[in-house]
C-alpha cells in the first residue's frame, strides 16, 4: 500500500483510542450508584411502550430505494465533476440525459403520491 | 455548434454520429419514458396508451433502416451490426408488438396498471435487443439486467393475487442467482483474456492460449452454461419456470417465454460461438445433454398438467430444449436453424398464449375444463389455437415444422443422430397434451353457450401471431436465406 | 509477506467470517449488520488493490444505501415471522444430530461450500494466469471518468434506464391503491 496510507492508519488508531480513553476516565472518576430505572431503555424521558420490533410503513421502502438510486447517481457524478472541463458540453449533455431519466422517475413517484405521508 | 471532445480513446463526434444505429432502442426507451411520465396523469384512462406503445414499436421498426446491411462494431464497440443483430432486433420487436396488442383487455379486467405495464415491456425489449446485438460483455449484462428486472416487476403486477407475488419473488431470487453465476463466469473469462469484447476474447484464446488456461476456461464455461441455463429455462435450471409463468399475468408469461428466453439464446450464441468458439467441443457436448434433458422433461411433465397455463410453461421448457439442439450442433447450419426456430417460436408460442389471454379476459380461468366447447363458443380462436399447437408440435406446413426440420437435419448432419431421434420422439409425446386441449375445445360440451368477446386491438395482435406462424411456414424460403445470411461463423 | 498482503488476508478473513455470520444468524437484523461488516471488508480489499474509486463506491452504495434498503425491508415485514429455525430443540446427542442434518446449520451446506472452494482453488492453482490486463494498474478517478464517458458512455446511459425501472417497479409493487386517489384534485 502506498505510503500515504500510513497517515490514515495513524488517524484510525488515534480515532479508535480516543473514545476508549475518555470512557476509561469516566469509569474511574464517576460515582457508582446503580438503580433499576437507569438500566431501562432511554426514550427522551418517556417510559417506553411496547416492543421496538414493530412493522413499519411500506413507504419507507420507496424512500430507501429512491435513496439508493440517487446515491448511485451521485457516484457517477463524481468522476464527471473531475472531468467537467475536459468533457465540456458533450459531458454536460451526457450527464443531463442520465439525470433526466431519473427525474422522470422522481416525477412519476411524486405524481403517484409515493412521496406523500398524509 | 461546439466541437466534440476526444474522451480517452473515443472520438465523441463519431460516437454521436453513430447514434443513428441505436435508433430502434432509443425510440423504444423514449416511448417507455414518456409513458412513465404521463401515465400517472391519465388516472384510470390508461387504455389509449396501448396505441402509444404500439406506435413506439412501429417507429422503432422504421428506425432499423440505417442499421440494415450492417456496419460491424459501432458506438465505441458497444453495438455490433451484423446478420445476427439484424435478424434478432426485429424478431424481438415483433414479439413485443404482439404482446402489447394482446394485453389491453386483460389489463383492464385484472386491474393491472397499464401504463407501467407497457413501459416495462418496452424497456425489457430494449434490454433483450441489446443482449442480441453486442460483443461487449458489459452491455450484454446490462441488457440482461434491464430485461430481467422489468420481468420481475411485470410478474408481480397482479397486486391482489398471492400467486403473482410468488411468481415475482421466484423469478427475482432465481434470476438474481442466475445472473450472479453468469457474472462469475464472465469475470473468469475476463481474467483469462483481459478483455470484455467477445471478438477480442476469441482472438486471445487462439494460438494455444485455450490449452494453457484450460482449467479456468472450463470452469468459466460451466458457470456460463449454468447462468444462461437459468435464463433459457433449461433443465435442470427450470424449477422456477412453471410457478413463475402460472402466477404471472398471462401476457407477461407470454412475453417472458418468448422475449427473455429468446434473448438468452441470442446472447449465448454470441458468447459461446464468437467468444469461446475454440473450445466448442467442450460446451457443445454439455448443450447436447441439456437439450435432451430439457425437451424430454418438459414434454413428459406437460402431459401431467391440468392447468393449461402450467402446461404452456412446461411446453415452453420443451421448446427451449429443441432450440438448444442448435447450440449442441454448433455448426453454421445448426445456428441458422436455431435462429429460424426462435423466430417461429416467437409467433407460434405467442399465438398459443393469446388464446389463454383471451379466455382469461373473458373471466374464465385457465383450467383444462374451461376450454370445453370453445370450438362452439369462439370458433375462430379455437381453430387458431389448434393451428398454433400444430406448429408447436411440428406438423407441416407450419413454421414449427420447418424449424424442427432444420434443427433435425442439422443434428443428423453433425452426427448427433441420437439427438435427432430424441427430437422426433419428443414431438410425438407433445402431441398428447396439445391434443387434450384440442379435444376439450371441439369434443366436449361447453358449460354455457354464451359467446366470448375480444376487442379489435386484441384481434390484431392475435392475427399478427397466427398469420406470422402461417407465413413463416408457407413462405419459408426467404426466411431460410435470411437466417443463413445471419449466422455468426465459427472460427 | 508484505504489509499489503497481510492486510489483504486479514480483510478477506473478516469478509468470510462476516459472510458466514450473515447466513447463520438467527435474528435477521443481525444478519443485515454482519452484511455491513462484510461490505466494509470488501471495500478494504478494493483499497489494498489500489481501487480507490471502487472503495468509495462500495462504502457509499453498498455499506450505505443498500444496507439502509435492506434494513427498511426488514422493518416492513413482521419481524417475528422472520426468525430463523433457531438451534434445534432438545438436548444431548439428539440435538447434535439434528443440528448436523439441518439444512442451514448442518453439514450439507458446509460440505457444498468447502467443496466449491476446493474446486475453485484447484482451478486457480492449475491456471497460469496472465499478467494484469493492459492499462493503468491503479487507475485514477480521472481515468475511470474517461472510460465511463468515452468508451462506456452507452452502457452508462443504459444504467439510467435500469435505475428508472427499479424506481417504477418499487412504486408499482409497494404502493397502496389508496395512494393514488388523493392525486385527483391536483390541477
Amino acid at each position: 500500500m502506498p505510503a500515504q496510507y500510513v497517515d490514515v492508519v495513524v488517524f484510525l488508531v488515534l480515532a479508535g483510542t480516543f473514545p476508549l480513553i475518555t470512557l476509561a476516565f469516566g469509569y474511574l472518576l464517576r460515582p457508582k450508584n446503580p438503580a433499576p430505572l437507569k438500566r431501562g431503555i432511554y426514550e427522551c424521558g418517556e417510559i417506553p411502550v411496547g416492543e421496538a420490533r414493530i412493522r413499519f410503513d411500506i413507504r419507507y421502502y420507496v424512500f430507501a430505494l429512491l435513496f439508493v438510486v440517487f446515491d448511485v447517481e451521485a457516484v457517477f457524478i463524481y468522476p464527471w465533476g473531475v472531468l467537467f472541463r475536459e468533457l465540456g458540453w458533450y459531458g454536460f449533455v451526457v450527464m443531463m440525459l442520465f439525470i433526466e431519466v431519473l427525474v422522470v422517475g422522481l416525477i412519476y413517484a411524486y405524481r403517484k403520491g409515493a412521496l406523500r405521508w398524509a | 455548434m461546439p466541437t466534440l471532445p476526444i474522451v480517452g480513446e473515443v472520438d465523441t463526434a463519431v460516437l454521436v454520429a453513430q447514434l443513428i444505429f441505436l435508433l430502434p432502442e432509443l425510440i423504444l426507451a423514449v416511448t417507455g419514458t414518456v409513458i412513465v411520465a404521463i401515465s400517472p396523469l391519465l388516472r384510470g384512462r390508461e387504455r389509449p396508451l396501448v396505441f402509444v406503445a404500439a406506435t413506439g414499436v412501429l417507429a422503432a421498426f422504421a428506425g432499423l433502416g440505417p442499421s440494415v446491411g450492417g456496419a460491424g462494431e459501432v458506438l465505441a464497440r458497444m453495438l455490433v451490426l451484423d446478420g445476427t443483430s439484424t435478424f434478432f432486433r426485429p424478431v424481438f420487436m415483433l414479439g413485443a408488438l404482439i404482446v402489447i396488442g394482446l394485453s389491453p383487455d386483460y389489463l383492464a379486467r385484472r386491474q393491472v396498471p397499464a401504463g407501467e405495464f407497457y413501459a416495462l415491456v418496452l424497456f425489457a425489449t430494449v434490454g433483450i435487443m441489446l443482449m442480441a446485438s453486442t460483443h461487449e460483455l458489459l452491455m450484454l449484462y446490462l441488457g440482461l439486467e434491464l430485461a430481467s428486472i422489468s420481468g420481475y416487476v411485470l410478474a408481480g403486477m397482479l397486486r391482489s393475487d398471492a400467486r403473482s407475488q410468488e411468481a415475482s419473488i421466484k423469478l427475482f431470487l432465481i434470476g438474481a442467482m442466475g445472473s450472479a453465476v453468469l457474472l462469475f463466469g464472465l469475470s473468469l473469462v475476463y481474467g483469462i483474456t483481459g478483455s470484455t469484447n467477445l471478438v477480442e476474447i476469441g482472438h486471445a484464446l487462439t494460438g494455444g492460449a485455450a490449452a494453457t488456461f484450460r482449467p479456468a476456461l472450463l470452469a468459466a464455461t460451466m458457470f456460463l452454461v449454468a447462468g444462461f441455463g437459468f435464463k433459457m429455462a433449461a433443465v435442470p435450471f427450470h424449477m422456477y419456470v412453471p410457478d413463475a409463468y402460472e402466477g404471472a399475468p398471462t401476457p407477461v408469461a407470454a412475453f417472458l417465454s418468448v422475449g427473455l428466453e429468446g434473448a438468452a439464446f441470442a446472447a449465448a450464441i454470441r458468447v459461446f460461438v464468437t467468444g469461446l468458439g475454440i473450445i466448442q467441443p467442450n460446451w457443445a457436448a454439455v448443450f447436447a445433454v441439456l437439450a435432451l434433458a430439457t425437451m424430454t422433461l418438459g414434454n413428459v411433465t406437460a402431459l401431467l398438467q391440468q392447468n393449461v397455463k402450467r402446461m404452456m410453461a412446461y411446453s415452453s421448457i420443451a421448446q427451449a430444449g429443441y432450440i438448444l439442439v442448435g447450440l449442441a450442433v454448433a455448426t453454421d447450419r445448426g445456428i441458422s436453424a436455431m435462429l429460424y426456430y426462435v423466430l417461429a417460436y416467437t409467433v407460434m408460442n405467442l399465438g398459443a398464449w393469446a388464446a389463454l389471454i383471451y379466455l382469461s379476459h373473458n373471466g374464465q380461468s385457465e383450467e383444462l375444463a374451461d376450454f370445453a366447447g370453445l370450438g362452439r363458443r369462439a370458433p375462430l380462436v379455437a381453430w387458431a389455437l389448434t393451428f398454433c399447437f400444430l406448429s408447436l408440435i411440428g406438423i407441416p406446413p407450419t413454421a414449427g415444422f420447418f424449424g424442427k426440420f432444420l434443427l433435425f437435419s442439422a443434428a443428423v448432419d453433425a452426427g448427433l443422430f441420437w439427438l435427432a431421434v430424441a427430437m422426433a420422439v419428443n414431438s410425438v409425446i407433445s402431441l398428447g397434451y396439445y391434443w387434450n386441449v384440442v379435444r376439450a375445445m371441439f369434443m366436449e360440451e361447453p358449460a354455457t353457450e354464451e359467446p366470448l368477446k375480444a376487442s379489435p386491438v386484441f384481434g390484431l395482435g392475435f392475427t399478427l401471431a397466427v398469420l406470422g406462424t402461417l407465413l413463416i411456414g408457407l413462405g419459408a424460403a426467404p426466411f431460410f436465406r435470411l437466417v443463413s445470411a445471419a449466422v455468426v461463423t465459427l472460427p | 509477506m508484505t504489509g499489503l498482503q497481510i492486510a489483504f488476508l486479514a480483510l478477506s478473513a473478516v469478509m468470510l467470517f462476516a459472510a458466514w455470520k450473515v447466513v447463520t444468524s438467527d435474528i435477521i437484523v443481525h444478519a443485515a449488520l454482519w452484511m455491513v461488516l462484510s461490505f466494509v471488508a470488501v471495500a478494504g480489499i478494493f483499497l489494498t488493490l489500489h481501487a480507490e474509486f471502487l472503495f468509495a463506491v462500495q462504502l457509499l452504495v453498498y455499506a450505505g444505501a443498500i444496507t439502509a434498503l435492506v434494513i427498511f425491508a426488514i422493518m416492513l415485514s413482521d419481524i417475528r415471522e422472520l426468525r430463523g429455525e433457531g438451534e434445534p430443540a432438545g438436548a444431548g446427542l439428539g440435538r447434535r444430530v439434528r443440528r448436523l442434518v439441518s439444512r442451514r446449520l448442518g453439514l450439507a451446506p458446509a460440505a457444498v461450500a468447502v467443496g466449491f472452494a476446493a474446486v475453485m482453488y484447484s482451478v486457480y492453482r492449475a491456471t497460469p494466469w496472465p499478467g494484469l490486463p493492459p492499462g493503468d494498474p491503479a487507475p485514477s478517478t480521472l481515468a475511470i471518468g474517461r472510460e465511463l464517458f468515452g468508451t462506456y458512455v452507452v452502457p452508462f446511459e443504459l444504467a439510467s434506464i435500469v435505475l428508472l425501472v427499479a424506481m417504477v417497479g418499487a412504486i408499482v409493487l409497494t404502493l397502496r391503491e389508496g395512494g393514488r386517489e388523493k392525486e385527483e384534485k391536483r390541477p
